[in-house]
């Protein structure tokens, strides 16, 4: 069982290096020239320890200046009805991001990695909501590797990422709505 | 006619009793685990502050492990299977703990404790606390950095967990507590645990507590709806509550009695034995206690080892 679990005595910290990996665009989502402009605003972390990613057993898992991490990957969502714009005062939506949780445990031989942000969202400067976006991997811990937590992370802010998109589009619908009902 | 909470608590986890209580043969002989200090040492700690350290992020889960292993007589073959089987478990106890955890998002378990023990030990002379912080634990040597960077102040250590049952009806918080004098002070007397600086101090303590109204069977994705109803109303209660006996049962703790240095908790004449599994974070010790103390529909079990555990009666 130890063999499998990749267990051992010593307990060790380790420094995570979350590099966000090259992707190609998609054609499939690429936005249409009436997409909606996205702006961003910057990010804000209401962590406990800004660089705590959490335990697995005795190891403990850390990663300094993760906010620009966070911050680029939220900047590349892209999805088929808005795209990114750098000035907020032209963008049609604007979002306040804040990174609310953000860490890898293990349950039993399972590791869990789990990502929560809150997006805030501004339309004409003034407040329109908010959405608990939440991702989240488990699977089994082979090897307690740097690399399998880093990816455990990667995966469970790709779901967080989906969750997101899927949430915007549907706001982006709903806006559609309203304004040809308020024509 | 329905059962009662505690009936419900005691048949789903009459089986992993039953092993437990195999295992307490085995540790029988291990010395006591808390490390009780005199009214003379609580006198000279000084100031004394608390600190709540935190090493999980949102409340977290457990499962039953699979025990086709023992069942079977071992084997790679059987060990395989338990692991496959943890891994189902543990990938669907996180996905339907979901809405439980977004209901929760908001609340600060540390902060409450917090609050709780500051009032706790108000009472208690010598360990008042001047004031508490809540701090993440982010790797072994994070408290004693903290403990050894207090200055001229004794520190109250309480590092705390709390997660659902494996079947989701109950919440458990648990916590770890050691108390380090200031630099110098009562050095005749301190002991050392794991990688704890010297203490004055330590025990182990757990709350374990039911969903309010819980009768008959219930799905998981039931109870998960339970919890999360109306902004998480009932596990928000249920962790209060919790957390309130935790800093009640550390308050108490601070000045019960203990056997001759050494010596086991045996249960005293007249007491009333108790079995049970008491949980600590990731760490699950089944036991035969006695109850120590009884009330409001709980009961406070001492363990061999001196850990103090809370139940409904």
């Amino acid at each position: 069982m130890a063999i499998f679990s990749g267990c051992n005595n010593t307990p060790q910290t380790s420094q995570l290096d979350l590099t966000v990996p090259a992707s190609a665009d998609d054609p499939s989502t690429a936005p249409s020239e009436s997409s909606l402009r996205v702006a961003w605003l910057a990010i804000e972390d209401q962590r406990l320890d800004t660089t705590s990613l959490g335990h697995i057993g005795n190891d403990a898992y850390v990663a300094k200046s993760i906010l620009p991490w966070v911050n680029q990957q939220l900047r590349a969502t892209r999805g088929a009805n808005f795209a990114e714009t750098e000035d907020p005062a032209k963008a049609d939506l604007v979002i306040k991001p804040t990174l609310l949780k953000l860490y890898i445990q293990n349950i039993n031989v399972a590791k869990s990695a789990v990502v929560v942000l809150r997006l805030e969202f501004l339309r004409h400067g003034k407040p329109s909501g908010q959405f608990i976006c939440r991702g989240q991997y488990a699977g089994m811990n082979w090897w307690n590797s740097d690399e399998e937590m880093a990816g455990a992370i990667q995966k469970a802010f790709a779901d967080c990422l989906l969750n997101l998109t899927a949430s915007l589009e549907l706001n982006i619908k709903l806006q559609h709505m309203e304004s040809s009902a308020s024509n | 006619m329905n059962p009662t909470p505690a009936q419900l608590v005691s048949r789903g986890r009459s089986f992993a009793i039953l092993l437990a209580l195999a295992l307490t043969f085995l540790t029988g002989c291990v010395g006591p685990v808390r490390v009780p200090i005199s009214s003379d040492s609580r006198t000279q700690l000084g100031k004394v502050k608390g600190i709540v350290g935190l090493q999980q992020q949102e409340i977290g889960t457990e499962i039953n492990p699979s025990n086709v292993s023992a069942a079977t007589g071992g084997g790679l073959i059987a060990g395989i299977i338990d692991m496959s089987i943890d891994d189902a478990r543990a990938k669907k106890a996180e996905a339907a703990v979901k809405p439980v955890r977004d209901a929760l998002i908001d609340y600060q378990p540390g902060n409450v404790l917090a609050a709780d023990l500051q009032n706790a030990l108000d009472d208690v002379p010598g360990a008042s606390l001047s004031h508490t912080d809540v701090q993440q634990v982010i790797d072994p040597n994070t408290t004693a950095e903290w403990i050894n960077g207090s200055g001229g102040t004794s520190v109250l250590l309480v590092t705390l967990g709390y997660k659902l049952s494996a079947d989701f009806k109950s919440i458990i918080v648990s916590a770890e507590v050691s108390l380090h004098p200031a630099g110098g002070r009562l050095a005749s007397v301190t002991q050392t645990k794991a990688n704890l600086p010297p203490l004055v101090y330590y025990n182990m303590f757990s709350s374990f507590n039911i969903l309010p109204g819980l009768a008959g069977a219930q799905s998981r994705d039931g109870l998960v709806t339970l919890w999360a109803a109306d902004g998480g109303r009932q596990a928000k209660t249920v962790l209060n509550a919790g957390l309130q006996e935790l800093a009640d049962m550390i308050a108490y703790d601070l000045t019960a009695p203990s056997p001759p240095a050494g010596e086991r908790y045996e249960t005293p004449d007249g007491a009333e034995k108790h079995f049970g599994i008491a949980e600590y974070g990731a760490t699950n010790v089944g036991f035969q206690g006695y109850i120590e103390h009884k009330a409001d529909g709980r009961i406070w079990v001492r363990l061999p080892g001196g850990q103090l555990s809370s139940f409904p009666q």
